[in-house]
């Protein structure tokens, strides 16, 4: 359920909307890039958003802060997140804005994550905390 | 500040005591030591005590609640509530602002 893209650490995850049913992608798993630098919870480009019906939802706006310092609005709907190869679901708000063209995982999914990344080796591994 | 007095085992007692010479033994490192440890350790038993509840909510009137999307999903169906009507929250307060780390790459 996780991998390196290059130096990228990446998790293989499914995102759902409970509400309506829908999630993305709708068979398979994502990947998603550990970006421990977003401290959200999940961010998906647009179409993911579209495609998991969380345009139909009722939303909140928040303002997203990207690397170079410029302010995004970004809408927020609630969904859930299964890692590939596990069975647990964590909830949390995924979000969407202008220019997120890549699924990011962010420290308020982290935090309930074990991470174990080592370079020397190549090697990234994923627990459940607890 | 306030001076506590616990035991520790020996063995731990000389991984501190070494680490405190390797940070050239300056006075309240062992306490900065035991503070970081601690703090951390408490901050990881209180996000697992953390009962995060999720509402669907109409018009500031919280319609439903649950522990989990997917129980709030089914209680809604259970009530032939169109989820599309409500607003999904979440007890835990959002941030007001979002940083998006170096994995956005605007262009």
């Amino acid at each position: 359920m996780s991998s390196f893209a290059g130096r990228t650490p990446r998790l293989m995850l499914t995102a759902k909307n409970e509400f309506l049913g829908l999630s993305f992608p709708s068979s398979g798993a994502a990947a998603g890039v550990v970006d421990t630098g977003f401290d959200g919870f999940l961010a998906v480009p647009g179409f993911a958003f579209s495609e998991l019906g969380m345009d139909q939802m009722q939303s909140t706006t928040t303002d997203g802060v990207t690397a170079d310092g410029r302010r995004i609005e970004l809408r927020s709907c609630m969904g859930c997140v299964t890692l590939l190869g596990t069975r647990k679901t964590h909830d949390g708000p995924v979000v969407t804005g202008p220019g997120i063209r890549e699924i990011l995982v962010g420290t308020g999914l982290l935090r309930t994550l074990r991470l174990k990344l080592d370079y020397c080796a190549g090697t990234f591994g994923v627990e459940e905390c607890g | 500040m306030t001076n506590v007095t616990f035991a520790l085992p020996d063995r731990t007692v000389r991984r501190l005591q070494k680490r405190a010479a390797e940070l050239g033994r300056r006075k309240g490192v062992i306490s900065e030591m035991v503070d970081a440890a601690l703090t951390s350790y408490l901050d990881q038993a209180e996000s697992a005590a953390r009962n995060e509840t999720f509402s669907a909510v109409n018009e500031g009137r919280a319609v439903a609640s649950a522990g989990s999307l997917a129980e709030l999903a089914r209680k809604l169906r259970a009530m032939n509530v169109d989820a599309r009507s409500v607003l999904i929250v979440s007890s835990e307060p959002v941030e007001p602002v979002v940083h998006l780390g170096m994995g956005s790459k605007l262009r």
